[in-house]
């Protein structure tokens, strides 16, 4: 497991992308603040400049290459022989992508703060109560947490298309469109069949309303029928049952 | 060129991802039909449930691969090498793509019907004037063949992007990026813009919102521009994009 984690490491650091990622996310949070310029300044600062959904779009572009990889290279034969076993091989690529998830969100949480700083320096509070009866500075940690796990669920979806093709586009393809459209496709279910709701609230899609519920809760209750504890709960059963499902396609394939 | 065609087909005709693109588009408007709301339908069935964007994100994977197979198999230089001239293989790739777009467009509008017998059987009748004052089925037809020229301009900025970073995922996930985020980040430069809004107006990305504005002309507010002048911006752009295309292709190497 040692070896695999360390030739993991070694692959990933070197690849470019890997590096220019965390320097792609301060225009993405200042896009962000010209969506959303019109929002009190408190909600973009919470919401770390959107940057949940968008270091969620950077892992999978990212991500999928992880598997393509060694699809492309033709390296996929020589890693399955030197390894000692495939679990070995799919967990600690996942765990690779976790740390960088974590750094990144570091990252974001110091970018979320010398952004806020230069653009509107005297109008937040940083130790004003917000939302649920804490300070502000509070609440943005908390939100990053919340969207680590989040994210830990995309990455569990993207890992399970990944397995599935040779080809990376489908992959990325997919996911982009869970990420967009997942929620929305989720909420209109729940709106169709509201007398499936016990059963339709606990479907996959509806976990990534997490990062919007616990910054917004009062609005997004209603829709998900979920309390907060019930979609973290919710959302980490999920990436344990799509990261084992990844696993055992990629355990399967004959390459 | 006539052999660059052939030799584009026999590639494209060979990959299994020509036929899963047609499979996606019928699962993606299967997909759309789930997620309607009920006042929304018959504009929904006029747009042929969202095919316009499916349509975009298909052509921008295909013409992404289309291209990004010769960056990554290292076969540049032995096509370069072996066509009379590197037009030939710019157009070829091309016709191709829209050849491509043409048969998803036909596909589109054969599952638009089935799909709308399936679920709406008895209701919106394809002769009724529900939207507009001409028949559906008249403003579905025409929307279909207006977004086969307007897919070219998503179709040119993939090839731009594919061949400056010569890497297939990069250029998918930016080519994806903007399909959905590209008519938002329009509307939020618009909106910000205050004097500058004649000039952002015509920006690329507030071409993207064309179908919609043919569909619904309140669209008006957020575009800036009426019907002719989105047209013309449009296929500006396009011409823009497919000669930029073309530079960066030319001065490619592997």
């Amino acid at each position: 497991m040692a070896d695999s984690l360390y030739q993991e490491y070694y692959k990933f650091f070197h690849k470019k992308m890997v590096w220019y990622a965390p320097i792609l996310l301060i225009p993405l949070m200042l896009l962000a603040w010209l969506l959303f310029k019109f929002e009190f300044s408190r909600y973009l600062v919470i919401s770390s400049f959107l940057a949940g959904p968008w270091i969620e779009m950077l892992l999978v572009v990212i991500g999928a290459g992880i598997f393509s990889m060694e699809f492309q290279e033709g390296t996929i034969l020589t890693l399955l022989y030197k390894a000692s076993s495939k679990r070995d091989i799919y967990f600690s690529k996942f765990l690779v992508i976790f740390c960088y998830d974590v750094v990144l969100h570091v990252i974001a949480f110091g970018l979320t703060i010398v952004l806020s700083l230069i653009i509107f320096p005297g109008q937040v509070d940083w130790f004003a109560v917000y939302q649920y009866q804490q300070p502000l500075i509070v609440n943005l940690i908390l939100t990053l947490l919340v969207g680590l796990v989040a994210s830990l669920l995309t990455i569990a979806l993207l890992f399970f298309f990944s397995s599935l093709s040779k080809n990376n586009s489908l992959a990325v393809v997919i996911s982009f469109v869970l990420i967009f459209m997942g929620q929305g496709l989720s909420d209109n279910l729940l709106n169709k069949y509201e007398t499936f709701d016990f059963i339709i609230k606990w479907n996959p899609l509806n976990m990534l309303n997490l990062q919007n519920q616990y910054t917004t809760y009062v609005v997004y209750h209603e829709l998900t029928q979920l309390s907060n504890l019930q979609i973290i709960g919710g959302a980490l059963c999920y990436t344990l049952i799509f990261l084992e499902f990844g696993y055992l396609i990629f355990s399967h394939r004959k390459f | 060129m006539m052999r660059n065609l052939a030799q584009e087909w026999f590639k494209v005709k060979h990959q299994k991802s020509f036929y899963y693109g047609i499979l996606m588009l019928f699962g993606l408007m299967l997909f759309t039909v789930l997620m309607d709301s009920d006042d929304q339908v018959s504009f929904l069935i006029v747009q042929g449930f969202g095919a316009s964007q499916w349509i975009a994100l298909i052509l921008v994977v295909f013409s992404a691969n289309l291209f990004a197979m010769e960056y990554q198999n290292n076969t540049l230089l032995t096509l370069f090498y072996k066509s009379p001239t590197k037009r030939a293989i710019y157009w070829a790739k091309l016709m191709i793509i829209l050849g491509y777009s043409g048969i998803l467009h036909v596909s589109s509008i054969s599952f638009t019907i089935l799909l709308k017998l399936f679920f709406y059987p008895n209701q919106y009748h394809w002769f009724s004037t529900v939207t507009g004052n001409q028949s559906l089925l008249k403003t579905f037809l025409k929307l279909t063949t207006i977004n086969l020229m307007a897919s070219l301009l998503m179709i040119s900025i993939t090839i731009c992007l594919i061949c400056l970073f010569k890497v297939n995922v990069v250029a998918i996930s930016i080519g994806v990026g903007i399909v959905f985020l590209g008519q938002t980040i329009s509307g939020g430069l618009i909106q910000s813009a205050g004097d500058l809004v004649s000039l952002l107006k015509w920006n690329p990305f507030n071409m993207l919102n064309l179908l919609g504005q043919l569909a619904d002309p309140s669209f008006r507010a957020i575009t800036k521009l009426n019907n002719p002048q989105i047209m013309i911006g449009t296929a500006g752009y396009t011409l823009l994009f497919l000669g930029l295309g073309y530079r960066l292709f030319k001065r490619s190497h592997n």
